[in-house]
């Protein structure tokens, strides 16, 4: 290099370095145009905060059946393990043979006391013809009746029959209620299922519960660590998923056991049961035990503004969105954050719906910058293209042969 | 068989290529020469415009058009560039060649070629821009190869800043390779080459600052 060349160098170097150190210390003096790679426009949604969790399909409910002694004598099963129940289908049934033998001693017992009773009834009468034989005796004036003492022997006696009667009437009722209670008893031979379902298990040894039906309603239920068990309250919204499917269905925190699946351990992190009911008309044709995503709304704000987190810009005071205005320039706004989600936030105060924000933060942006973009051929539709007069054709093409 | 005038070795060895330039009786390939840097001329300005340089004007009405009429609007835009390119390619190349003949005394064909040569660094200029001006967010008016940043910083009138904007490093090495080639194959003083040169450039450079004041593409 010769000393000439060097110069040169030399001096365009400086030139650069000058005009570059210059753009930094004049800052505010040089005009500058900021090219914006993205931008969005600020959107008015519902936020929700979730906190996900796994689930798994269960029935809703299980009902148990037992087998009571006392009502009867077991006599077969109606159902099947794995048979499809409704609601009135007959599970089990007692023996009616008991019963029927039962009701008949009662019967014939009932007849018996009705026998005596009537045989009382006829002394009775007897009792007191006699008595009004002896009373309507001829009896002397001024001498006392020599049957009165007779008289009252029979009242007495006609008293205690009737005592007989009424008794044996109580004894009578007695056997009337068994009656009735075996007649019940014997159209409650069957018992049956109050549920919708499937028969989960049957045992034949008779150990009760002897019948289990699972319904075919179905719910959520999951295991929650100890953090999300403090977030996690009952009554929360809830966005089911089954696993492999895009289908939302909506739920309900119904129950969170407050006490671990396990007994607690020092060492080891406990874990809470929860369940979720899911809403009505959200039928989930799902088998029992199928695993499900959850996703529990821990926080909720409706119609609010958002803006993704790249278009927040955080300074020593506050945080800032950079705004595109009609005007062709980017204008630095002060925001107030609220909720932020994965990369939505909520913005409380500082933009208007439908405001376009740039989604990023430029090396040397400021306030009141005009920006130009790059074309974007994928954005383009062909039915614009054709809408389009030649006359705005000509007046775009021409603007573009004089900009500078 | 003619002379073809070696571009790319006219930018490193202008003084052989100029007293080349000079014994040549007839050029060769002139005219495949002008075509070929008319269309990267249309490239170089397509691709500028793609990025947007320059479409600030555009850029308003962002918030008033839908996505799609917007990116129509850009590319009829850079299709405007693009004609500009091709249409400045032109200027660049015929316009001082024509200046130059009616000054000094030299064979057409040899001053569009210098011309080629000139085109070809000002392309350069516009090429080297568009990262520069995309990375460091800068507009014509703050090109770091030119006067302009001085000018701003210096809180000069407008006009002034549009026209200092307007002389960059690479400007003023056209000016030196025009002087070299000029002052090889012309037999005219020094002085007189310089004084017209810097004339001409002066009287560009002062038109399209006072093109750029009025803003143009703004009026339509």
């Amino acid at each position: 290099m010769t000393w000439k060349i060097r110069l040169l160098v030399g001096a365009v170097v400086l030139f650069l370095a000058c005009n570059i150190i210059l753009l930094f210390l004049k800052d505010d003096k040089i005009n500058r145009t900021y090219h914006a790679d993205e931008w969005t426009a600020v959107k008015k949604q519902d936020l929700l905060e979730t906190m996900p969790a796994k689930g798994v399909l269960a029935p809703k409910e299980e009902q148990h059946f037992y087998y009571e002694n006392s009502a009867g004598t077991f006599k077969g099963f109606l159902v099947e393990k794995g048979d499809e129940v409704q609601q009135g289908t007959g599970l089990f049934e007692y023996s009616p043979d008991d019963l029927t033998l039962a009701k008949e001693e009662f019967q014939i017992e009932k007849e018996k006391l009705e026998n005596e009773q009537d045989n009382l009834e006829s002394h009775i009468d007897d009792l007191e013809s006699m008595q009004r034989t002896l009373t309507s005796a001829p009896v002397e004036e001024d001498q006392p009746n020599p049957n009165v003492y007779m008289i009252q022997t029979l009242e007495r006696d006609i008293y205690e029959k009737e005592l007989q009667i009424s008794r044996i009437d109580s004894e009578i009722e007695k056997y009337e209620d068994l009656i009735e209670a075996a007649d019940e008893s014997l159209l409650q031979l069957t018992v049956e299922s109050e549920i919708d379902g499937t028969v989960k298990s049957i045992k034949h040894d008779l150990t009760n519960p002897v019948v289990t039906v699972i319904s075919n309603e179905q719910k959520v239920t999951g295991i929650l660590s100890e953090q999300e068990i403090k977030i996690a309250t009952e009554g929360m919204k809830v966005f089911i998923t089954p696993e492999g499917s895009n289908k939302k269905i909506n739920g309900t925190v119904e129950k969170i056991l407050n006490h671990p699946t396990s007994e607690p351990h020092a060492e080891t992190e406990s874990r809470y049961e929860f369940s979720i009911v899911l809403d009505e008309s959200n039928e989930l044709e799902s088998f029992h035990g199928e695993h499900v995503d959850v996703r529990i709304v821990t926080n909720e704000v409706l119609d609010t503004l958002t803006v993704p987190t790249e278009a927040v810009k955080k300074a020593k005071k506050g945080h800032y969105t950079y705004a595109i205005q009609t005007n062709g320039r980017v204008d630095r706004k002060k925001i107030e954050l609220g909720l932020k989600i994965h990369q939505t936030q909520e913005v409380k105060e500082g933009v208007e719906k439908g405001e376009l924000v740039l989604l990023e933060r430029p090396p040397f942006l400021k306030s009141g910058f005009p920006f130009i973009t790059s074309v974007e051929p994928g954005k383009l539709k062909k039915k614009d293209f054709e809408e389009l007069r030649k006359k705005e054709i000509l007046k775009y093409t021409a603007r573009g042969f004089l900009s500078r | 068989m003619g002379y073809r005038v070696p571009l790319l070795r006219g930018l490193k060895e202008p003084y052989t290529i100029s007293h080349q330039l000079r014994k040549e009786e007839s050029l060769s390939g002139l005219w495949k020469q002008v075509l070929l840097l008319i269309l990267l001329s249309a490239l170089v300005f397509g691709v500028s415009a793609f990025f947007g340089i320059g479409s600030e004007q555009v850029s308003r009405t962002l918030t008033e058009l839908s996505k799609s009429e917007y990116e129509l609007y850009k590319l009829f835009f850079g299709a405007g560039q693009v004609i500009w390119g091709i249409v400045y390619a032109i200027l660049v190349i015929f316009l001082p060649s024509l200046f130059f003949w009616t000054l000094v005394d030299v064979e057409y064909k040899k001053l569009i070629s210098i011309q080629l040569i000139v085109l070809l660094i000002l392309l350069t200029e516009k090429a080297i821009n568009i990262p520069v001006f995309l990375f460091l967010g800068i507009n014509t008016e703050s090109s770091i190869f030119s006067f302009g940043i001085i000018a701003q910083a210096a809180a000069f009138p407008e006009l002034l800043i549009y026209t200092f904007s307007a002389i960059t490093l690479f400007k003023i090495w056209t000016v030196v390779l025009q002087y070299k080639f000029l002052k090889v194959v012309s037999e005219r003083s020094p002085r007189f080459l310089i004084f017209v040169l810097l004339g001409t450039h002066l009287f560009f450079v002062i038109v399209s600052a006072l093109l750029s004041s009025i803003h143009l593409e703004k009026l339509i």
